[in-house]
């Protein structure tokens, strides 16, 4: 899909009678009309592909739906999988582990990632060889990653088992209990994301000029003074982004408790992507999983807008 | 540049930064270790208790059966062509949108921002009956363009604001200096612009292949036949119903991981360099 | 034209063309079940089977030689095997995604024994009782008839069934001069004693994890009590039953008289078995592969010390129980080769199939006569002999709502072994779940 080839040359400044690049209303159409040409692709690929699954699965969210020789069934339009869901304990109780889960790992990661950016950026040779060790756990593929971790916490021969074991004298089943279950889950979900979170928060890093440092060492501030008057301020742009789509990952997070703990002991580790999943495909009722979905991405989508609207400036970048 | 102190005496080796380093490196790497070993364990050896460090008898079963009674090669070819193809495409697309999208240029940016975002949110699980139904339609079923195409969309919105982020990090004086010039957008773009946002371009880069490698529930529904089958699909099917051969799960993610370890150790300082490129910001 | 008006247009023109292009989908053609046609003709026609794979004596595959041997029966009809993944989950998520969008591929499928509820209810297979004579369905053994059949009619053509078995470390035995448990009262004893040697650190171990396989213990304890934990005809939960209570109470006796670890409770079955081979547990309740395995120098330390037999039962009972397990043929409603398919799925449960899996696969057969054959005696395998007296007892498996059921059975057993819930208050827990679960209203 070539598309930008298809749609250049854009305007030309001298052939048209507006947008000729002479005066400010003209610089500014013809900006606007490059952008359009510019995003169009992109935008209409995202409208294509993603907006009629996304409405469809809402639609059948307001209905009570029956799978017939025909295909997916409307038997009536209701509110009643959103009730249900609305009683449902266990709603409650994946919601409130998926955000536990969510604030502890994007927290954690954010902190471990920001001493590894920082770490990395004074690191003279060997920092290449740190950035590629660094990209693999993210390069690894996330179900073969928690089959790993599941082999590590296996109850007979994991090696955490007999590391723990060997500490403690007592003989831990990490995946089956409720905490160390969720610990473990987390653990496993913080080494592959923090590499990546360091290095989006290094690019960062590196755009904050020499000067700024020298500056500061020159009021005589500390290391900690540095960091929070010099590195964050300039950061935080990348910073939220990186908070941002971290926590759209989290909260959607599927793969790893899916191969490690299947929502398991129980439904102690049951995210809410993991529940839509349990019940779309293996209760097989619709109505009810694709309202787990859209109240998911309701829960999330508004969050984000409040912590946008919160950070409005440093999320436009602007400076 | 990185920002390095002259450190003298002791100080040379024992700092905070070479000992973060250290400590980095180890954690990072002792699963990474785990991972490789146990790919050359025997199934016996693999199912000891207590787990030996290093394999007693080192052996190459697991790679032989995830290769010769598994088609992993198949697999990772399917998954080469299709994670390249969707980053090369998602950088394109993002670049051009993420930039139109910077500096006020478009009326409504802002919404158009917010509405990509919130896409971006909705659940896999939801859309995957949905898209499978469109797929079928148009008998993009068992292709690689079937997974190329959704693997766009998901991962555009994502990197669209990420180009953006870096992109509005550009003083807008190179801009119109450009503009001034009497150059064309394009050639604004791939002169003044894209040679700034290469940081921007790696991360995008690097998350979306890696998205588009590990991505399982959709390759699955969609690419089930063999000749056509991705890597995670693939090693999933490794298992047997009360078994899981962890041996060969390593083996072939071992396989499926050297590739692209290779690619960044070659390209490591071109890496760097790309990454701290917008360090030139005065 | 600014951004807003053309964005809105784009917009409005893709989403009507999507909805267009879903909307006139061209299906299968849904034959009606009374015209479908069961005569497969000349021509070469072509089935698409969905299935894993289907063990040999020696670990090996046993579908090309199924398919070859078909192949003399029906020379024009030719079989692709489309590869599925072994974990019923993730093949019920891929085949209802794509028969419920009216697929017309694969046309045969291999499926749970646990699903013909759920196909049934969402059309995701095809009704089988009129297809074939009535009396083709006797050739199985009760209890899976009643698991494959929901409302009257089959909607599975069964392949092979897995039963459960009490693997034993016959070493320990006889170094300690015991005898083989014929109860699960013995069962305690012995592994009693043999704790107290030091040469095993767990007697007794089983899948007690929240999941599916916990719900197969219960229903065999259950069963081991003289009971059911639903009617027959899985519309009323009977879990409050005196034989329930006295099942419940002898699992959580497992763990408090240090039968059975606590570990077992999160011990699925790999697991489970890993802790036999390893020679931590002196006894196993496990799968018929279990055997293989546990007997295998290369997956097992006690390789050539095992020695197997049926699940006990209760002292002074003489019947023994397991519930089944295993994998049958299902028919997809929108195929487009149905005479075919059908030819396929029904040779698969039909004598010749069912010879060559007694004579070289590694699974039991479904076919009753087929287990008790002079194949079969040859074959000498002891899960042959042990299959042909035990009593099957299925699962609840004829519900929609069976995966919610279980749930509510093994979440709460769980919780009664390890001791967290009383006996009565759990079961009465268990029985308000279940009956939810079956008025559907579960979530």
């Amino acid at each position: 899909m070539t598309t930008q080839a298809g749609t250049a040359p854009a305007p030309a400044k001298a052939s048209t009678g507006r947008g000729s690049g002479k005066g400010p209303r003209g610089i500014v159409a013809t900006r606007r009309r490059t952008a359009l040409i510019f995003s169009t692709p992109a935008l209409l690929l995202i409208l294509l592909v993603t907006v009629f699954p996304v409405l469809y699965s809402i639609v059948l969210s307001f209905a009570r739906v029956s799978i017939d020789y025909d295909g997916f069934q409307i038997e009536e339009f209701t509110v009643g999988n959103y009730g249900a869901l609305l009683q449902s304990g266990a709603w409650y109780q994946a919601l409130g582990f998926t955000l536990l889960y969510t604030v502890v790992t994007v927290t954690v990661e954010l902190v471990l990632g920001m001493l590894a950016a920082l770490v990395l950026e004074r690191l003279g040779v060997t920092r290449g060889w740190m950035l590629a060790l660094l990209l693999v756990p993210w390069s690894l593929v996330t179900i073969v990653s928690a089959q790993l971790w599941r082999y590590i916490y296996d109850s007979t021969y994991g090696i955490a088992t007999w590391a723990i074991q060997g500490v403690t004298g007592d003989a831990p089943v990490i995946l089956g209990e409720p905490v160390s279950a969720a610990v473990a889950l987390m653990v496993a979900d913080i080494w592959k994301t923090t590499p990546f979170v360091a290095i989006i928060l290094l690019a960062g890093l590196v755009m904050i000029p020499e000067e700024h440092y020298e500056a500061a060492e020159l009021d005589g501030s500390s290391a900690w003074q540095t960091f929070w008057q010099v590195v964050m301020p300039q950061l935080l742009p990348t910073f939220t982004i990186a908070v941002l789509f971290r926590v759209l990952q989290a909260f959607g997070v599927f793969d790893l408790p899916f191969v490690l703990t299947q929502g398991g002991p129980g439904t102690a580790t049951q995210t809410l992507a993991i529940m839509g999943y349990r019940v779309l495909f293996q209760d097989i009722n619709i109505g009810p999983g694709a309202a787990i979905a859209t109240t998911t991405a309701i829960i999330v989508g508004v969050g984000c807008l409040l912590f946008l609207r919160a950070f409005r400036n440093q999320a436009r970048g602007e400076s | 540049m990185a920002r390095t102190r002259i450190r003298r005496g002791w100080r040379r080796w024992i700092n905070v930064v070479n000992v973060g380093g250290v400590v980095i490196a180890l954690v990072t790497a002792l699963p990474l270790y785990w991972l490789v070993v146990s790919s050359f364990k025997t199934n016996a050896e693999i199912a000891a208790s207590p787990p030996t460090v290093l394999p007693q008898e080192w052996s190459f079963d697991n790679y032989v059966t995830a290769f010769v009674s598994n088609e992993l090669a198949v697999y990772m070819v399917n998954s080469v062509v299709v994670a390249v193809a969707t980053t090369v495409i998602v950088l394109g697309l993002a670049l051009f949108a993420g930039y139109a999208l910077t500096g006020g240029k478009l009326r409504g940016s802002t919404a158009i921002m917010t509405v990509l975002l919130m896409l971006s949110v909705f659940p896999a699980i939801a859309v995957l009956t949905p898209i499978y139904l469109i797929e079928r339609q148009l008998g993009l079923l068992n292709s690689h363009p079937g997974l190329i195409l959704p693997y766009v969309a998901f991962n555009l919105p994502f990197a669209i604001w990420i180009m953006r982020n870096y992109l509005a990090g550009i003083p807008t004086t190179i801009e119109e200096a450009s503009e001034i010039d009497g150059a064309s957008p394009l050639r604004t773009m791939f002169s003044v612009i894209l040679p700034m946002s290469k940081p921007g371009l790696f991360t995008v880069g690097v998350f979306t292949f890696t998205a588009s490698w590990s991505e399982f529930l959709l390759a699955l529904t969609i690419n089930s036949e063999t000749s056509f089958r991705t890597i995670p699909v693939g090693i999933a099917l490794f298992s047997t119903e009360f078994s899981v051969p962890f041996g060969a799960i390593f083996a072939g993610s071992v396989s499926a991981t050297v590739p692209i370890v290779v690619l960044v150790l070659i390209f490591k300082r071109s890496i760097v360099s790309g990454l701290t490129s917008g360090a030139v910001k005065g | 034209m600014d951004i807003d008006r053309r964005g809105l247009l784009v917009g409005a023109a893709g989403l009507a063309g999507t909805v267009a292009l879903a909307g006139c989908a061209p299906r299968g053609e849904r034959t009606e079940i009374g015209d479908w046609p069961t005569e497969v003709g000349d021509e070469p026609v072509t089935v698409d089977w969905w299935s894993a794979q289907i063990a040999t004596n020696d670990g090996g595959d046993l579908r090309p030689r199924l398919i070859e041997e078909f192949g003399k029966a029906y020379p024009n009809v030719r079989i692709n095997v489309v590869e599925a993944a072994a974990d019923t989950d993730t093949n019920r998520t891929t085949l209802t995604t794509q028969i419920a969008a009216g697929s017309q591929s694969p046309d045969v499928f291999h499926g749970d024994i646990a699903w013909p509820g759920q196909f049934a209810e969402n059309k995701l297979a095809t009704p089988l009782k009129t297809l074939v004579p009535d009396d083709f369905w006797d050739q199985y053994p009760e209890g899976l008839r009643t698991a494959a059949s929901v409302d009257g009619d089959y909607y599975m053509f069964p392949i092979y069934i897995d039963n459960s078995f009490l693997v034993y470390r016959q070493d320990l035995l006889d170094k300690h001069g015991l005898q083989v448990p014929a109860s699960w009262e013995e069962v305690v004893e012995t592994s009693k004693k043999l704790i107290d040697t030091g040469d095993v650190d767990y007697g007794f171990v089983y899948q007690g994890n929240v999941y599916e396989g916990m719900t197969c213990n219960v229903v065999e304890f259950v069963a081991d009590a003289g009971g059911l934990l639903t009617d027959e005809g899985v519309t009323e939960a009977t879990a409050t039953s005196s034989e329930a209570k006295r099942a419940l109470e002898f699992m959580a006796s497992l763990i408090t008289e240090g039968v059975t670890p606590r570990a077992s409770l999160t011990y699925i079955e790999q697991a489970s078995l890993d802790a036999f081979t390893t020679g931590r547990a002196a006894f196993l309740r496990n799968w018929s592969y279990s055997y293989d395995t546990a007997n295998s120098p290369e997956t097992s330390s006690v390789a050539g010390a095992v020695g197997i037999r049926s699940r006990p039962g209760f002292d002074g009972t003489d019947e023994t129980h397991t519930t089944i397990g295993g994998w049958g043929s299902y028919i997809n409603p929108h195929t487009l080769v149905p005479a075919a398919a059908l030819a396929w799925a029904r040779w698969l449960a039909d004598e010749d199939a069912q010879q060559i899996i007694v004579r070289e696969g590694g699974v039991i057969p479904a076919r009753t006569a087929s287990l008790t054959s002079p194949d079969a005696v040859a074959a000498a395998k002891p899960q042959y002999s042990i299959a042909a007296d035990y009593t099957l007892v299925p699962r609840p498996t004829a519900t929609a709502f069976y995966p919610k059921v279980s749930q509510g059975i093994y979440v709460n057993a769980n919780s009664i072994a390890a001791g967290q819930s009383a006996v009565g208050t759990g079961l009465d827990r268990m029985q308000r779940q279940m009956e939810t679960a079956l008025a559907g209203q579960a979530l």
